[in-house]
């Protein structure tokens, strides 16, 4: 019993030391994007577009759309991206073995015609059975291959594409005008070298969508995609824009980034046995600039939208949620050797620790730290003023923390104009704590679990409604 | 006891954050919802007075100026930016360069121009290049040498619209040794609109640029469309400098007008692809049909860029193009010149 009684003592000081530190970085992490938000939009003002459509310091860019089953979405998808404003650019969509209609529906919106082309296979992939281009928009071309996953399309697509940047984008994606050009900006008018450059994705449930673009935005009705707004604002607008500012941006959304293609050749292209191929090879990117003594940059800009679809059942989100852990767990496992190695500067020392001790084991130590709160209450270890302050305290900063996204969606880009959002928004700050983030860090406990099982995840069936409806 | 206080202390410290954050946000949301609606009204009604007086300089007018309060003199300064950008008449920038000093924007501007933080500035800057206020011009000719991005391009840009090219040239032209590469760039790209005066200027100090600005010059004649490069850009076919002659051609070929076709052709048979390939593109944009046996020849270039604009050039020509472009098909001696016309006439 003394045993149990001085484990329980120890597990307290345990947990309140976890949780400020973790609460301390996340504050930190507010007040870096706060500042870097704030430095953005005031730059916002002289966005010139004119010389940069042409600039010989615009870059040609292939967009690499991987494709599998997204017969519903895909006339959407691809229609936006032959909108975009910037002066060169190819579309290669690969489609990687669908079983749907997707193919069929390619040749017939875009007129599709079999060509014959070399291609040079700097990274191995699954055959490509046959190549098409279109005869109504000269810059899409129609990669038709065996599947792989995703990784294996990209990297299809980075054998096929004939310029210096890529930019990956999901075939459920919805890219705004101007994405290209803007993400494309830090490459152009950066004094710093750039490998890679991620912009943020918004949801697009709720959104009025028209002929590839969306006119009118809103919040979703459904519950569950209107939790991920939330989440997503906090994600990108805060987490990614503050790594980004510390030079450890270890993520870029495989919905849209745009990387320097000689650089992801010499790493090897996408890795094709992990789930979570965007993280991980982001990861590999920055390990590589370290070891080879680089000064180039990974960076986040806010400024470039890319909306998507969400989930909107609990099965549909359960499956993608555990896929993103697993994935996340499979890039730390990979590249362990990284996590504290000051060799690796702020993303050994700061990002990788984080996303191993916050994000991966984070959950874990709040499931069983309830576990274990629960327990020691009834065994009468655990004072119960204590405990009920704590967790009072703990939701108070997970609802503030939340809050803080929105605050910095109201100071730069403002997309939810209607106060009635805006109240929304703050409403579902609070409710998330009480049900969303639980069920979240239990997915996340489960895929840490089936991980030391080795028990295998795949990317599973995501439902699509298609973008043209407002859900 | 300590830490349940502290804990206590963190909790309403934070619900307090909270609190004062989500009144601030809602306060601000409610503001700005009502601020932009007021704003949208006054621009729906002034604007086509605005309009109108600037164009037709109906006198009475003047007082949508005179009496202006600072929130409508702000929304006022909006609307004649955008005014600005949409009308060309001297006479209609002159009038809207006069309400400006009738509200005293230059001397606002001026004393902004001054502002520690940059952001201002360059909205000070800004301002004053799409107003064309041009007496502002000595004080943004000085910000072309900032250190930040943001405020020596909006210094070029606005210096650029104001009609005084020559400033950016002179400056390029004595500061390209200090400046790097990618400002030399992008400050070239923001030169629109080249006058014969700027060419003149340019072709004057050509010689004494460097390679790198010389190229980039010879695009920003390109850009202008003007005919009096023409003479200028023609003379540097023959530098030995083949990356000014591959530009040089190209530029032509985008203007669309050339003297020298024995020249052009003679490039046309360079050992450069480069050259081959912009020669063939100077071929079709001028309409060079002496270039078409030529064409029919470079159908079987080794270079398959100089093959297919070669067979693109050939479409140019009409009947006579094609009907050259299906003897190529059946009875050209190269099977990849075959290959090519085959696949221009199929598409």
């Amino acid at each position: 019993m003394l045993v149990l009684k001085y484990f329980y003592a120890f597990f307290d000081e345990f947990i309140l030391f976890y949780v400020i530190v973790v609460n301390g970085f996340y504050l930190t992490l507010f007040f870096l994007s706060l500042a870097e938000i704030r430095k953005y939009m005031r730059s916002h003002l002289f966005r010139e577009d004119v010389e940069l459509v042409s600039s010989e310091l615009t870059p040609p860019v292939t967009i690499i759309v991987p494709a599998y089953n997204e017969a519903v979405t895909i006339r959407e998808s691809v229609l936006s991206l032959t909108q975009l404003h910037y002066p060169e650019y190819e579309i290669i969509i690969v489609n990687d073995g669908s079983t749907d209609e997707t193919l069929e529906v390619l040749k017939r919106e875009f007129h599709l015609v079999r060509v014959n082309q070399i291609i040079r296979q700097q990274i191995r992939t699954k055959p490509i059975r046959q190549m098409y281009r279109s005869r109504i928009f000269s810059n899409i071309l129609v990669v038709d291959k065996e599947n792989g996953g995703k990784a294996d399309a990209l990297n299809a697509g980075i054998n096929v594409s004939t310029y210096p940047y890529f930019c990956g984008v999901d075939a459920d994606s919805l890219l705004e005008k101007d994405s290209l050009l803007n993400a494309m900006r830090p490459f152009i008018e950066g004094e710093n070298e750039l490998v890679a450059c991620g912009g943020i994705v918004r949801i697009a449930n709720g959104c009025t969508v028209r002929n590839g673009k969306v006119v009118d935005v809103g919040l979703p009705r459904n519950l569950i995609a209107a939790h991920q707004v939330i989440e997503y604002l906090r994600s990108f607008l805060m987490g990614r824009i503050g790594m980004s500012r510390m030079n450890s941006l270890l993520i870029i959304s495989g919905a849209f980034g745009i990387f320097r293609k000689r650089d992801i050749i010499a790493i090897g292209g996408y890795n094709t046995e992990t789930i979570g191929e965007d993280m991980e090879l982001v990861v590999r990117l920055q390990k590589h600039l370290y070891e080879s003594k680089q000064e180039a940059k990974v960076l986040f800009v806010p400024d470039p939208v890319c909306w998507t679809e969400a989930p909107q059942t609990l099965r549909v989100l359960q499956r993608q949620r555990m896929r993103w852990a697993t994935g996340l767990i499979e890039s730390l496992a990979l590249h362990k050797s990284t996590i504290f190695n000051p060799k690796y500067g702020a993303m050994g020392l700061l990002s990788m620790p984080y996303f191993l001790l916050v994000e991966t084991l984070g959950p874990v130590i709040e499931l069983f730290g309830t576990v274990f709160f629960l327990t020691g209450l009834f065994l009468g270890f655990v004072n119960v003023q204590f405990a009920v302050f704590f967790a009072f305290a703990t939701l108070v900063f997970g609802v503030f923390l939340s809050l803080t996204a929105v605050l910095l969606e109201e100071i730069s880009f403002r997309r939810y104009t209607k106060v009635k959002d805006f109240v929304k928004l703050v409403l579902l700050s609070f409710l998330e704590n009480f049900w969303y983030r639980q069920v979240n860090a239990f997915w996340k406990t489960w895929s840490v679990i089936r991980y030391v099982r080795r028990r295998k995840m795949s990317w599973g069936h995501m439902e699509r409604k298609g973008l043209t409806r407002q859900t | 006891m300590i830490i349940i206080y502290w804990i206590v202390v963190f909790t309403l410290t934070v619900s307090a954050c909270f609190a004062i954050v989500f009144v601030m946000l809602m306060a601000r949301k409610i503001r700005h919802n009502r601020l932009e609606k007021r704003n949208r009204e006054y621009i729906e009604n002034v604007y086509p007075l605005v309009s109108s007086y600037i164009t037709d300089a109906e006198q009475f007018r003047h007082r949508i100026f005179s009496m202006a309060r600072p929130w409508q003199k702000k929304l006022l300064v909006g609307i004649l930016m955008d005014i600005s950008s949409k009308v060309s008449s001297g006479e209609e920038r002159e009038r809207i360069a006069e309400v400006c000093r009738l509200m005293g924007v230059p001397e606002q501007l001026r004393r902004q121009f001054g502002h520690r933080q940059w952001w201002k500035v360059g909205e000070a800057i800004r301002q004053a290049g799409v107003l064309r206020l041009t007496e502002l011009m000595p004080e943004v000719k000085a910000h072309l040498s900032s250190p930040v991005y943001d405020v020596w391009a909006t210094a070029a840009r606005t210096i650029s619209l104001m009609g005084r090219n020559d400033a950016l040239i002179d400056y390029l032209l004595d500061h390209y040794a200090v400046l790097r590469r990618e400002r030399l760039i992008r400050m070239t790209d923001i030169l629109r609109a080249l006058t014969d005066e700027d060419i003149a200027r340019i072709e004057a100090r050509m010689d004494s640029a460097p390679p790198v600005l010389k190229g980039l010059f010879i695009d920003a004649c390109a850009q202008s469309r003007s005919i009096s490069a023409i003479p200028m850009l023609e003379r540097l076919l023959d530098s030995e400098d083949r990356e000014i002659r591959a530009r040089a051609l190209k530029s032509i070929a985008e203007i669309g007008f050339a003297t020298r076709h024995d020249k052009v052709l003679e490039l046309a048979r360079s050992d450069s692809w480069v050259e081959r390939m912009h020669s063939v593109r100077l071929i079709r944009s001028c309409s060079m049909e002496r270039g078409i046996p030529l064409l029919v020849e470079l159908l079987g270039d080794r270079e398959w860029w100089v093959r297919y604009r070669a067979a693109e050039s050939l479409t140019h020509f009409g009947e006579v193009g094609r009907s050259r472009l299906m003897w190529a098909r059946e009875h050209h001696p190269d099977a990849f010149a075959r290959d090519m016309a085959a696949q221009i006439l199929a598409g």
